[in-house]
């Protein structure tokens, strides 16, 4: 027997595979890119302007909103939800059965598959990043801004996992999600302040988006990262996103519970 | 001593009614309607280490419930059940490495991968350190004649050679337990003899326990020594194939076939058969008989028969397995 702190070996292998699998699909790779630097550019095109030549809109200055905006995108692009479409797959085939009896819990098997998804893509960004700067509007921060920024990318890539994660076990209740889960990955992107940033929404719908998880995913990342948030803020919002991830966790904990024992296999 | 001991397993399938119409996801979420469906209805059953068990039934009788309940897939609704000591639904990951699984209908293997990925991934899943592995593998790629596939992505293997890439992902970390639904559902002949053959050996030499079921009877006739016969949730019948055969059909069938200058003898023996031989055909030449052992040995009747006319051939059959099994599920009872 392992010591329980040991990593399983089996969260390397599946990562690895999955990371390679996701690479195989290149053509698709190269779509999104292309598509991603279209919607960079339009981005700066179209926000320049709408500021046309002021400094600064409700107190936000055009360089924050833009570089805010672009690393949204950026997000959007490689913060995946595929978990969901991931566990609905495996209920809807009956291949959940198989994942079951494996020594590596099932919700393990896919967050690893996930991270893998997203290792897969992370080569890309060697060329997104500085394609990003000279079509789009993406400015690097600070180096403490910087940190701070990938400690909060990390925290939010959790959050986005456990929110879909959610999204995929409502599949053992509904088996077929496929109109749930596209209507939420849709309206997440608003919430979370990928398309209009928070600070531009009414009060009133400013406060029900931030008593919802999505912004933990997007909004507080992008602002610490544009140079919008500073000082003692900056604790609080990596705090909010500390606190979903365990409400998140904690609720995943209960609903996977409860999942196991609706489990129908389908297919026999 | 027992590994499999399981008693009183209930599974009832509740299933919300699906509303239909506009916006019938979320109707259906909130609706209240439920249908019952009782799969498994009290099976309790005890299997010892080594022996291979074979699990039969019509489908939809509730062998696979039975099967996923036991591999800790399925959370039974009353009832309890340990599998080398482990409650398999409540430590499913201890429980996991416990047992190898097949579901002939379903591969465990990772379709995009080629066959050697996906069983690196398993040995890692397992633990098995790496020399291990490496040995294991080996032996299994010899056994199962996997070396010319053992590169292909799944999804372009043939059934057969998928089947035995299966059966080698469920012993390659050496399970004590070995859960076979249906190993050789699809298959023709000769692999099917394959996988007889290697669950055989892996029995003899390892002496894994193996519940395994199937619909093919000569699967049965050539590994267990013991069924059990489930239908509708409840068990019919659990004991030796052998008493199954002697208390459902006791019976043998004996076919005799004399010369031309017999067919007098012959009619005269079919109008009169001796005490405990029943006829059940008769031509010019040839007659069929089910001779009762019970009551007289078939080699006095056989002696008796050649006595009587000149004999030119005769076949001693047993009742086949299928007959009697398909007696059992149509009456659903087993005869006391």
């Amino acid at each position: 027997m392992s010591p329980a702190w040991r990593l399983h070996p089996a969260w390397q292998e599946l990562i690895r595979i999955s990371a390679r699998n996701f690479q195989a699909y290149r053509f698709r790779l190269m779509g999104w890119m292309v598509t991603l630097m279209i919607q960079l550019y339009l981005l700066r095109v179209v926000w320049s302007a709408v500021y046309d030549g002021r400094e600064s809109v409700d107190g936000i200055a055009g360089d924050t909103l833009l570089v805010y905006l672009t690393i949204s995108t950026l997000h959007r692009f490689f913060l995946p939800n595929s978990i969901a479409f991931e566990i609905e797959q495996r209920i809807s085939s009956g291949r959940v059965a198989n994942d079951l009896i494996r020594p590596f819990g099932f919700l393990k098997q896919m967050v690893a598959i996930q991270i893998g998804n997203v290792a897969g893509s992370a080569l890309l960004l060697a060329v997104i990043v500085p394609l990003a700067m000279v079509v789009g509007s993406l400015r690097l921060p600070s180096v403490e801004n910087g940190l701070v920024y990938a400690l909060s990318l990390v925290l939010a890539y959790v959050v986005n996992v456990l929110i879909f994660m959610l999204v995929g076990l409502l599949g053992f209740w509904l088996v077929n999600i496929g109109g749930l889960r596209a209507m939420i990955s849709i309206s997440s992107d608003f919430l979370a302040g990928a398309l209009v940033p928070l600070w531009f929404m009414p009060d009133e719908l400013r406060t029900v988006v931030e008593w919802l998880p999505f912004q933990a995913v997007m909004f507080l990342p992008g602002s610490i990262f544009a140079g919008q948030v500073t000082g003692s803020d900056v604790i609080r919002s990596l705090i909010v996103q500390v606190v979903w991830i365990v409400v998140l966790a904690g609720i995943a904990n209960v609903v996977w519970k409860r999942a196991q024992r609706k489990l129908v296999i389908q297919g026999g | 001593m027992a590994i499999i001991e399981a008693h009183d397993l209930v599974k009832v399938f509740e299933r919300t009614r699906r509303a239909e119409g506009r916006f019938a996801t979320i109707r259906t979420l909130v609706t209240h309607q439920k249908e019952r469906t009782v799969a498994v209805d009290g099976v309790s059953l005890s299997i010892d280490e080594g022996e291979i068990v074979g699990y039969l039934g019509p489908n939809g009788a509730g062998k696979s419930t039975t099967i996923k309940m036991l591999t800790g897939i399925l959370v039974p609704t009353s009832g309890t059940a340990t599998v080398a000591g482990v409650v398999p639904w409540d430590d499913r990951e201890a429980n996991a490495m416990n047992i190898g699984v097949v579901f002939g209908q379903r591969s465990q293997l990772w379709w995009d991968l080629p066959l050697d990925e996906s069983f690196r991934l398993i040995g890692k899943m397992y633990r098995v350190p790496e020399a291990k592995f490496r040995q294991t593998l080996e032996m299994l790629v010899e056994l199962l004649g996997m070396k010319e596939f053992l590169a292909t992505p799944v999804r372009q293997l043939s059934l057969g050679q998928r089947m035995r890439g299966d059966l080698a992902a469920a012993v390659l970390y050496e399970p004590p337990i070995l859960f076979l639904d249906e190993p050789t559902v699809g298959l023709d002949i000769v692999a099917k003899e394959r996988m007889r053959g290697f669950i055989e050996e892996i029995n003899r030499t390892r002496k894994t326990t193996v519940l395994l079921t199937t619909h093919d009877l000569d699967d049965v006739e050539r590994l267990c020594k013991r069924i059990l016969i489930i239908d509708q949730g409840r068990v019919l019948f659990d004991g030796p194939v052998d008493d199954l055969r002697r208390r459902y059909a006791p019976h043998r069938l004996l076919e005799i076939t004399v010369s031309g200058d017999g067919v007098d003898a012959l009619r005269e023996i079919t109008h009169d058969p001796p005490p405990g031989v029943n006829v059940t055909a008769a031509e010019e030449f040839t007659a069929s008989f089910e001779v009762d052992p019970l009551v007289v040995p078939v080699a006095r009747v056989i002696a008796e028969f050649s006595a009587r006319a000149p004999v030119v051939d005769i076949s001693v059959r047993e009742p086949e397995m299928e007959g009697i099994i398909r007696e059992i599920y149509e009456a659903k009872a087993v005869n006391a």
